[in-house]
């Protein structure tokens, strides 16, 4: 067995003791762990995206109770008041006029 | 070079997110892309190790191939530069040897052994060439690539892939004839 060509064509002797050299005969056990590394992988992308979803959506979230709030202690308190004698007036429908501006007068 | 259209189908599946088809990609390519590996570094391990990233580096970059394009050329380059990254980063790290398939392969114990030596020969003979040449020599004469492909695989002319190719040969025709010698 002696490798003769050296020329400018492929030499397949060489090319197969090279690959047997090489060759463990692994190569499908090689694969599998590929897979199982991609499979790894697309998991823990799909955890990074929520991930990456839910920071934002909590920050968002937060800050959107915040300007609430700080918008609650802002705003004007409005003052509570005795209802007008125009305003009972308005809304006791069908009252006689004069029921209600007597007892406004007596202070019931 | 093999499978370009099958290969270009698969990849085109895998670009829209199907696993399987990248993973039937993974067990067509597997085989040189450890050798390619092998050529780069010496421990298989660590081989084996720069092929699964290039692997996966080649998955998340599918969409960027171009399926008019061939794969292995594609998927091969990637391999190479997550090996070459990986050399880099690794100091020293104890030579494994890679265990003989040759058994494996239905040889009998005296063609096992004769085998086995052979490869052992080869793998140092390898290991004394530059790692351009192992590239040529590999890619050429065990993957069955054409001078251009390697050429542009390897980003020089196609008369350094001869000239490589030809101290290559040379070089581990030399290191086989000599075991040749010592037994007959």
């Amino acid at each position: 067995m002696t490798i003769e060509s050296i020329g400018p064509e492929r030499d397949a002797q060489l090319g197969a003791l090279l690959r047997a050299a090489l060759d463990d005969g692994a190569d499908a056990a090689f694969a599998h762990r590929v897979r199982g590394a991609l499979a790894r992988e697309r998991r823990e992308g799909t955890l990074e995206v929520l991930a990456h979803w839910l920071r934002p959506g909590l920050a968002a979230a937060a800050a959107i109770i915040f300007a609430v709030l700080v918008g609650m202690q802002l705003s004007p308190v409005r003052e509570a008041r005795p209802e007008a004698l125009s305003d009972q007036m308005l809304a006791v429908e069908g009252a006689p006029v004069s029921d209600i501006v007597l007892a406004e007068l007596v202070g019931e | 070079m093999r499978g370009g259209s099958d290969d270009a189908h698969l990849a085109r599946l895998a670009a829209d997110g199907d696993p399987d088809a990248f993973g039937a990609l993974v067990e067509r390519h597997a085989g040189p892309a450890r050798r390619v590996a092998r050529t780069i570094l010496d421990d298989p391990h660590d081989a084996d190790d720069a092929a699964q990233d290039g692997f996966l580096a080649a998955w998340r970059a599918i969409d960027r191939y171009d399926p008019r394009q061939p794969f292995a050329p594609w998927l091969l380059r990637i391999v190479i530069n997550e090996a070459r990254d990986l050399r880099r980063r690794r100091t020293v790290r104890s030579t494994t040897s890679i265990p003989p398939s040759f058994e494996a392969a239905g040889l009998s114990p005296e063609a096992a052994t004769d085998a086995a030596l052979i490869g052992d020969r080869l793998r140092a003979a390898l290991g004394m060439l530059p790692e351009r040449q192992r590239m040529v020599v590999m890619l050429f004469d065990a993957e069955g690539w054409a001078h251009a492909e390697i050429g542009a695989l390897l980003g020089i002319p196609e008369g350094t892939v001869r000239s490589d190719l030809h101290h290559a040969r040379r070089a581990l025709r030399q290191s086989l004839e000599g075991l040749w010698k010592e037994r007959s």
